[in-house]
């Protein structure tokens, strides 16, 4: 990271907050988050964990669409528009131009996670009364949320790097679904002796992002416990992972030519 | 002294379609360009002028050959730090401000703080944009994005200033303007290399042209060398001629034709000029012009283009 890197994030969070489809995806998974009040009504003793539940799913998943369309929106406008030739024609790597794009859009997605961790505390309160669900596990969550969105995002932009806007959207949603998918399924597919073609479970194990790993909603609702030592390896491997996903686009947009 | 661009055989091939069907864009381009100089480089729409600019700013890389700005390989980013460039139709972020637009561009090339605040506010100055200053982008004229698109390229104050197309959607004060400032940047000792279709830019403000066809340069050198110098044919204008006098110096005429200020005739030569002047004075006529006619920039360039290979619609023409 330098400090061209840094103005082009800058740069770029500017541009996302300009963006309507943002606010209209925050404020759809805010006013969900707030509902969730009343939903939380048709249960009886567990109200404030269907809060918790529904508050860190919209953001996930409201998170990874505003992610992924927008990632992929603005990689590839600056193409389409062709706003980068006078940037790249600048002292500018591709490879700083690639970062600057990943790090301004993890930043509008970790703002979007801070707002809805606002809404989440807010509804939370208004419900419990006290701020005793205010702990360090509460905010790990979330910090994690972010790590797994940027994941999201490192997609977004190696696929917008080198391919039309529609076909990045499908191959991003299409891995970051997979990733979900798999870590559900994983453990069952290594361990049971049935399924037979135990190497290829074993290369999409290494090749897919384990975006399970990266999502804590249970401790969050069920107070499952929640180590620093813990934390800080999943939050690795999700930074490491992005971070290779980002080096793959950085080796891809270097190789192509800007008509 | 090191050149202020060097280009060895350089030739680049896309691959266009689903079939990756070749198309040569550029073949063997060879070219230098001294520091200080005003260089135009002239060829019609796909004759590769586009793909050389962009092959040295570093938005496209050469199939073969070599590049260099100030002896610095065009594939180092860093040889970027002394070009100010600006692209064909240019654009910017449409929610900028031109200031805006100004301070983000001086970043990337290591401007920061005062000093860039001040070489914003001169360069926005420079270009007539600072009535604009409270406009965003998207509010702007296509001359006015163009006038942007000057600013950010002098911004940095780099010795070697790469222009591709600077004129176009410009009107005539903005042609004047931009061939004012090419010059004024020329006394500054900065060296100017720019791209362009419209030949009479070219004749008023460069020291050296380059002509490239169907990808290959055709010629290259000073417009002095380029232009053959010989005297195509002599016009010449008079008044108070007698009908029969008139007429009679039409025959000897390639062309002649009569006007509110008197007879214009058109001599294949000089000497027949001469014999037609003598005659005008002798029957109490007047000379008002005697100019003999050269070739022109363009006549050069058909001239050139004719035996050079493909006609400017069949030359390559990336996509």
């Amino acid at each position: 990271m330098n400090a061209t890197s840094l103005a082009l994030a800058g740069n770029t969070l500017k541009e996302a907050l300009r963006e309507r489809l943002l606010y209209n995806l925050l404020v759809f998974a805010a006013l969900l988050s707030a509902g969730s009040l009343t939903i939380s009504q048709l249960t009886v003793g567990e109200q404030s964990r269907i809060i918790a539940d529904v508050a860190a799913s919209s953001t996930q998943v409201f998170g990874t669409v505003i992610a992924v369309f927008l990632g992929v929106a603005l990689v590839a406008r600056e193409l389409d528009r062709r706003t980068c030739y006078a940037i790249l024609a600048r002292p500018v790597s591709r490879g700083d131009f690639v970062v600057g794009k990943f790090l301004g859009l993890v930043a509008t997605v970790a703002l979007n996670v801070v707002v809805m961790i606002a809404v989440t505390v807010l509804v939370l309160f208004a419900y419990r009364r006290d701020a005793a669900f205010l702990t360090l596990p509460f905010f790990a969550v979330f910090a994690l949320m972010v790590v797994q969105l940027s994941v999201s995002v490192a997609f977004a932009v190696l696929f917008a790097s080198f391919t039309t806007p529609t076909l990045a959207v499908i191959f991003t949603l299409t891995l970051v679904a997979s990733g979900y998918v798999f870590a559900e399924v994983r453990n069952f597919w290594l361990t049971n002796p049935g399924v037979q073609v135990k190497w290829l479970v074993h290369v999409l194990d290494y090749a897919l992002p384990n975006m399970g790993l990266l999502d804590l909603k249970e401790a969050l609702v069920y107070g499952d416990p929640l180590t620093l030592g813990s934390f800080l390896l999943r939050a690795a491997y999700g930074l490491a992972y992005s971070g290779a996903v980002l080096f793959l686009g950085v080796v891809v947009f270097s190789r192509r030519d800007i008509r | 002294m090191v050149p202020a661009i060097s280009i060895d055989g350089l030739a680049k091939t896309y691959r266009v379609g689903f079939s990756r069907r070749p198309l040569r864009a550029l073949e063997g381009l060879t070219l230098r360009v001294e520091p200080g100089c005003v260089f135009g480089f002239v060829g019609p729409n796909g004759a590769g002028k586009s793909t050389t600019i962009k092959i040295l700013v570093g938005l496209i890389a050469p199939g073969r050959g070599t590049a260099s700005i100030l002896g610095k390989s065009v594939r180092d980013p860093l040889a970027r730090a002394a070009v100010g460039y600006l692209p064909e139709n240019p654009s910017f972020h449409e929610f900028l401000r031109p200031l805006e637009v100004l301070s983000f561009m001086g970043r990337l090339s290591g401007l920061s703080g005062p000093d860039l605040a001040r070489r914003s506010e001169q360069v926005l100055e420079l270009v007539g944009l600072s009535k604009a200053r409270d406009l965003t982008v998207r509010k702007f004229s296509k001359g006015m994005v163009q006038r942007l698109g000057l600013a950010q390229a002098i911004l940095h104050d780099p010795p070697l200033l790469i222009l591709d197309e600077p004129m176009s959607g410009l009107d005539p004060i903005g042609r004047k303007d931009v061939r004012d400032l090419v010059v004024e940047l020329r006394r500054r000792g900065k060296t100017v290399f720019f791209s362009t279709h419209i030949l009479p830019d070219v004749e008023s403000i460069c020291d050296q042209v380059g002509m490239l066809l169907g990808g290959r340069l055709v010629a290259q050198g000073s417009l002095g060398t380029l232009l053959d110098g010989s005297i195509r044919a002599v016009e010449v204008r008079c008044a108070g001629l007698s009908e029969q006098v008139a007429r009679s110096l039409a025959e000897t005429a390639r062309q002649s034709s009569s006007g509110t200020d008197g007879w214009t005739f058109l001599f294949p030569d000089a000497a027949a000029a001469n014999r037609a002047a003598v005659a005008t004075v002798s029957a109490g006529g007047r000379i008002l012009l005697l100019q003999p006619h050269r070739e022109s920039l363009e006549e050069s360039f058909v001239r050139l283009a004719t035996p050079a290979g493909p006609a400017p619609g069949e030359s390559a023409r990336p996509r």
